[in-house]
């Protein structure tokens, strides 16, 4: 049996949670900038944005602690713990952009976070797309 | 990072791209699977969607969204690799013989319960495999020689089981995660006590077992049992043959494969079968074929700490957890069907039609080749021939 068929099912899941965080970050950074008109974008739109990052980021932190069966959930902890920053540091970095997007007093350089978040789960789909396309 | 510059030229790039693609769509014949377009249709609505978001994007020269403009660079590029290579290719490469073979798969799709496909499209010339994009039109891909060989037919039982998970894959990936999660904090709850630094490199190795059981690797695992279920004993026999063919240290954990090894595969299929055909004749066979394998392979070694230890992520309970967890899953789906029925004997093989379900005559092939194989190539060739007429 070729690799294809469970991978591409894990690539095309990480795909779209990796599209939406994207897209929730984008339009996140759009309002804090003041950008939205110029991107065609609502306020609705800005504020759906804070609801899906401050969610997906509850979802991680509630993981780190106790175990969940969300495959990318998983996959982000686990490499969360085995890299250099220790864990700590990072449940006060998302534990301070929560609260930065609940009281929407978040600023440009505190989407860091997010930004590590994205950058870990697009090295993993990119390694995905190229084992699924050019192997 | 890139600069704006280059992923302005590179918009220029992907629209040509688009076009080229949606030329592709308009030349084909009216009727040509119309889901399998559907979904290239809407991919190619969604690079368009991010392509203008993206020169909105670009207008702002503004660094910090460069990485937000990489991302979506990237998976423009994925989609796009996805139209022309995973979907493109098997829709602009269908001859006869796919066309031919499409109905079979259709009703092996039937007949292990995937009521929700209406089509299904073939790609020759690839091992066996299935890209579920299509949500109701899985693409099959499969080696030329299955037109006059069963040798890798109960492979598509396994892919018919990645067609069967991707319906609610996330749903049966949480129970799949939460159980090997639990047998392995059982595990750690376990550990009596012992002086560091042992106990944390026992903590260590469970913890390694247990990161290895990735999505992919669990749903590889539950296909197998999905295939066991199924076709039965058949499939057991491809295992045996597909160890042989490709594996040495069949307990050896390699990392940068997303199947498990091939002895936990063989133990997970072997747990899901019904003890009556364990006791087959066929079965006895298959086992012992299994067992002989075994003694001349190289046992799983544990001394590298670095290494997944075999002995703890796929000891015989973590399979047994996986498989039971699988069969669940199957059982509370009323639609898929086991394979339970008996081995049909040579005599009775060599008289089968091919409008029998697809399951027995493999089955049935099986039993020919390890009972009776000098009357094997003339079975062979008489019932795929009968089977492929059959269906066009």
């Amino acid at each position: 049996m070729s690799i294809h068929s469970g991978l591409a099912s894990h690539v095309e899941e990480e795909g779209e949670i990796l599209r939406r965080l994207n897209e929730a970050t984008l339009h996140f950074q759009a309002g804090i900038l003041g950008d939205t008109e110029l991107l065609g974008l609502t306020h609705k739109q800005v504020k759906k944005s804070g609801k899906v990052l401050s969610e997906f980021l509850q979802n991680l932190l509630e993981a780190i602690d106790k175990p969940t069966g969300d495959a990318t959930i998983t996959f982000l902890v686990n490499c969360l713990r085995d890299g250099p920053k220790p864990m700590e540091d990072w449940k006060e970095d998302i534990h301070r952009l929560v609260n930065a997007i609940k009281t929407e007093k978040s600023d440009d350089a505190n989407l860091s976070a997010i930004e590590d978040i994205l950058a870990l789960l697009n090295d993993d789909y990119s390694e995905g797309v190229r084992a699924l396309y050019y192997r | 990072m890139p600069t704006f510059e280059y992923f302005e030229s590179k918009v220029i790039d992907v629209e040509t791209r688009i076009d080229w693609a949606v030329d592709v769509l308009s030349g084909l014949p009216s009727g040509t699977h119309p889901e399998v377009v559907k979904v290239i249709s809407q991919l190619i609505s969604r690079i368009n969607h991010q392509v203008s978001l993206l020169k909105k994007l670009l207008q702002t020269q503004r660094a910090s969204y460069l990485p937000r403009i990489r991302i979506d660079y990237q998976t423009i590029e994925a989609d796009l690799e996805k139209i022309s290579t995973a979907l493109l290719v098997p829709l602009l490469s269908e001859g006869s013989k796919e066309k031919a073979l499409t109905p079979i798969l259709s009703r092996i799709c039937q007949e292990a319960g995937l009521q929700h496909i209406k089509d299904t499209l073939v790609m020759l010339g690839a091992p066996p495999a299935t890209l579920p994009v299509a949500h109701e039109c899985p693409i099959f891909c499969m080696p030329y020689e299955v037109t006059h060989s069963f040798r890798d037919w109960p492979a598509l039982y396994h892919e018919a089981g990645h067609v069967f998970f991707s319906v609610n894959r996330r749903r049966y990936l949480d129970s799949l995660l939460t159980a090997i999660r639990n047998h392995f904090r059982r595990i750690v709850l376990a550990t009596g006590p012992m002086a560091e630094p042992a106990k944390s490199e026992r903590l260590r190795a469970i913890r390694s077992a247990e990161n290895y059981w990735t999505d992919v690797r669990v749903e590889e695992l539950f296909c197998d049992c999905f295939a066991g279920y199924c076709l039965g004993l058949s499939y057991a026999f491809l295992w045996t043959d597909l160890s042989f063919r490709w594996y040495s240290s069949p307990q050896e954990i390699n990392l940068s494969d997303d199947h498990p090894p091939p002895s936990a595969r063989f133990n997970c299929i072997w747990y899901c079968l019904p003890r009556s055909l364990k006791l087959d004749g066929c079965g006895q066979i298959i086992k012992s074929i299994w067992d002989a394998y075994l003694t001349g392979t190289v046992p799983a070694s544990s001394s590298d700490p670095l290494q997944v230890n075999y002995d703890i992520a796929c000891s015989p309970e973590a399979i047994q957890t996986l498989a039971e967890t699988s069969l669940d899953i199957l059982r509370n789906t009323a639609t898929v069907p086991q394979y339970d029925g008996s081995i049909p004997t040579p005599e009775q093989a060599l008289a089968l039609k091919p409008f029998e379900p697809l399951t027995k005559l493999l089955n049935a092939a099986m039993a020919v080749l390890l009972l009776r194989p000098e009357s094997y190539r003339g079975f062979q060739d008489r019932l795929l021939k009968e089977l492929i007429q059959n269906q066009s």
